[in-house]
């Protein structure tokens, strides 16, 4: 038994954390907290089998070892083989063939600039997916009229955020789902309640929800366990690029260009400049590859290769930091 | 110029095309009768002309991914219900005739061909024979009608299984419930319930696996996937039984390179440039050769262990 | 996440399996194997033949 080696599969992969460590399963989305020695020993565990790893501990550590590969085994993260060499490291290569792969689009009127002309854009360079912030209670059905160009587009995802208002009746919002499956998620804040409303006709899913919160250009990115995204595309990316603002491009409701909207620079206006343009800009791209891995805190963080951010970045002293702090310390491993 | 024979809905259609889009490609997808006919629908065939099909540059590149351009509508609401079979199956003989001149004619033109214009069946006894002659191993395989031959094959391998001599389908009652030929065990109870003789079966001995490997081919190289189902006993004959509860592990795999090597001879020897090769490894660690799917899903591969096929595949079309 | 249970539960195991290392090196809090949200699930969309069209894999922003 002993001359065997334990694996972890490949796309189970542990993370060091300041204090705690991680195994994170992306093939299915989950994690698996584990204390630094383990990750230590996870990592010695390439090249040692299982008797070997136990001699390099100096037999103190059996029983830790056993019971976790173990348990490792029964959760079905890891087996143990006698030919480790027939299983690669996954390859964490990240590629796409999207030039912009998300968008942050907030609209106050139709008049500021053209909502259709900018879906047509970010459709040309394969946007994924959109957030639509509407800020004030705009006529619905001639917004809807913008968005022609979406149905059997490339865009594979739209989540509409709108102001609650009590005279707007359910049967606009049903004429919004309708429209095109690729409209997903539609979320009416400064509700009276929180609540998610069932109406699931031919759906596969909830698509309408309301909430107390309130929205705002400055509104602030939160932080917590549920929000990471534990998956291959996503840790990939996050080896080298920030997976918040790569590839990411946002216009204010003036038509100002931006990486997002809480940012200070703006890149030109949507009137005059093409978004083509603009992501050719060394300027715009300069923190796309800026992955947490090289900015303080965040590179004693466990989660750092799940962690979706589109807080601003700064430069001081040559170090990357964020323009504001998230409520989890890594070195304490608490969240505040 | 690149042509792609497709279907709609193929997600794995759609992310090469991302590919050859973002490599500035221009490529034209087919995915019907009638935008096949838009785009060949007028042949010319003349005196001291070389007959070449209308307006086709030299260089083209050819992706035969899916054959739904070949189910033509045909009408029905104008002919007598009785004559239906025999008004269809005389336009289907027609268009035969059509597409294989037509066919022919584009890859004549073609620098790059992936898949063939014939579809994606392959005689897997043919494909069986071949393997073992090349080295591979194979299980041992019996195809017979006879029932005194099934029970001594089953007490000579001790564990059996049954499974298509073509494809894994399906049929669909009338009440609309599918009933799939899926692989299945043969047990010593079934065979005695058999006629002496019946329809010729594939039967072939259970190999007791650690793991399934699934390995896609391009081009010369190999792509493989282990694939651990055995966890529980609903997934251990055909991981296409989906298990929700214990989940398969896909991950990166690497085949020995002797087998590489015996499988790119196998795809050569078969004339395909692509497929998806079924194989096992079993228990007391040797690898067993299954069967070839040309034109096979390359995303279930590609997706967990982030190969980045698509994009290999629209590399390929774009001859680089 | 509404997991209570299973947190009990894998307190339990993490305590069970505490003991096996250094008194210095406490096992976490937090329960082993937690699910997390699937984005993946949540954002992919069908289209009116059931035909599964596209997903995203990660949140576009994290406002509310």
């Amino acid at each position: 038994m002993s001359s065997q080696y334990f694996k972890l599969f490949s796309t189970c992969i542990p993370v060091k954390g300041q204090s705690e460590s991680l195994i994170c399963d992306i093939e299915y989305g989950q994690i698996f907290p584990i204390p630094n020695l383990l990750f230590e020993i996870l990592k010695s565990n390439k090249t040692k089998n299982i008797e070997q790893l136990k001699d390099a501990y100096n037999g103190k550590l059996d029983k830790g070892i056993d019971a976790y590969f173990n348990l490792f085994a029964e959760k079905n993260l890891g087996f143990y083989t006698d030919t480790p060499e027939e299983f690669p490291d996954l390859n964490l290569k990240w590629q796409s063939p999207y030039k912009i792969r998300n968008a942050v689009i907030e609209i106050e009127n139709l008049e500021n600039y053209s909502i259709s002309n900018t879906l047509t854009q970010l459709n040309d360079l394969g946007c994924e997916g959109i957030q639509i912030r509407i800020l004030t209670t705009i006529d619905l059905d001639a917004l809807l009229a913008e968005f022609e160009c979406v149905v059997g587009s490339r865009i594979k995802y739209i989540e509409i955020f709108l102001p609650f208002n009590a005279d707007t009746p359910f049967e606009k919002l049903i004429k919004w789902r309708n429209f095109d499956p690729r409209i997903t998620k539609i979320i009416q804040y400064n509700a009276l309640e929180e609540k998610v409303i069932e109406y699931k006709e031919n759906y596969y899913k909830d698509v309408f929800f309301l909430t107390k919160k309130s929205l705002s250009s400055t509104s602030k990115e939160q932080y917590s366990l549920d929000r990471f995204a534990f998956n291959i595309d996503t840790f990939a990316e996050a080896q080298k690029h920030n997976i918040g603002l790569n590839r990411k491009i946002s216009i204010d409701s003036f038509g100002n260009i931006k990486n997002y909207l809480t940012h200070k620079s703006t890149f030109g206006n949507i009137n005059d400049t093409l978004i083509s343009n603009v992501i050719n800009l060394t300027e715009f791209k300069k923190d796309w590859n800026t992955n947490n891995t090289k900015i303080e805190k965040c590179n004693q963080c466990q989660f750092r290769f799940s962690c979706v951010s589109n807080v601003e970045i700064i430069k001081k002293n040559r170090k990357h930091y964020k323009l504001e702090e998230c409520n989890f310390n890594p070195l304490t491993n608490q969240w505040n | 110029m690149i042509f792609i024979f497709s279907q709609p809905h193929d997600t794995s259609t759609n992310l090469v095309i991302d590919w050859l889009y973002y490599y500035d490609q221009k490529t034209i997808r087919i995915n019907s009768y009638s935008e096949f006919f838009h785009h060949f629908g007028t042949v010319k065939i003349e005196n001291n002309k070389n007959n070449s099909l209308g307006n086709l540059t030299k260089k083209i590149s050819i992706w035969y991914r899916r054959r739904g351009v070949l189910a033509a509508p045909f009408p029905t609401n104008k002919i007598d219900q009785s004559l239906i079979y025999q008004f269809g199956e005389n336009l289907r003989s027609e268009l035969k005739i059509l597409f294989e001149y037509t066919f022919e004619k584009i890859n004549k033109n073609a620098v790059a061909i992936l898949g063939s214009e014939k579809g994606s069946r392959l005689n897997k006894l043919r494909v069986l024979d071949i393997a073992q002659s090349i080295g591979l191993n194979i299980p041992k395989t019996l195809i017979t009608n006879r029932k005194t031959a099934i029970i001594e094959f089953l007490q000579s391998e001790k564990s059996i299984i049954t499974k298509a001599i073509s494809e894994a389908t399906f049929i669909v009652d009338k009440k609309s419930n599918k009933h799939a030929f899926y692989t299945q065990n043969i047990s010593k109870k079934k065979t005695t319930e058999l006629d002496d003789e019946i329809f010729p079966s594939l039967l072939q001995q259970e190999i007791k696996k650690e793991f399934e490997i699934r390995t896609y081919y391009i081009n010369g190289k190999c792509y493989s996937m282990a694939i651990f189902s055995q966890q529980s006993a609903q997934t251990a004959t055909d991981f296409r039984v989906y298990d929700t509860v214990n989940r398969n592990r896909n991950i990166p795999y690497q085949l020995p390179k002797e087998i590489e090597r015996q499988l790119k001879k196998l795809m050569t020897r078969l004339q395909l440039k692509e497929g998806s090769i079924d194989l096992i490894k079993t228990k007391d660690n040797k690898i067993v050769f299954l069967e070839v799917n040309p034109s096979g899903q390359f995303g279930m591969v590609s997706r967990p262990c982030n190969y980045h096929l698509e994009e290999k595949i629209a590399k390929y079309l774009s001859h680089e | 996440m509404n997991n209570t249970k299973t947190i009990n539960k894998t307190k339990l195991l993490s305590k069970k399996l505490e003991k096996y290392f250094p008194i210095n090196y406490s096992l976490t809090q937090s329960p082993p194997l937690i699910r997390v949200r699937n984005i993946m699930s949540e954002s992919q969309f069908h289209n009116d033949n059931g035909y599964l069209v596209g997903v995203i894999s990660k949140p576009i922003s994290n406002i509310f």
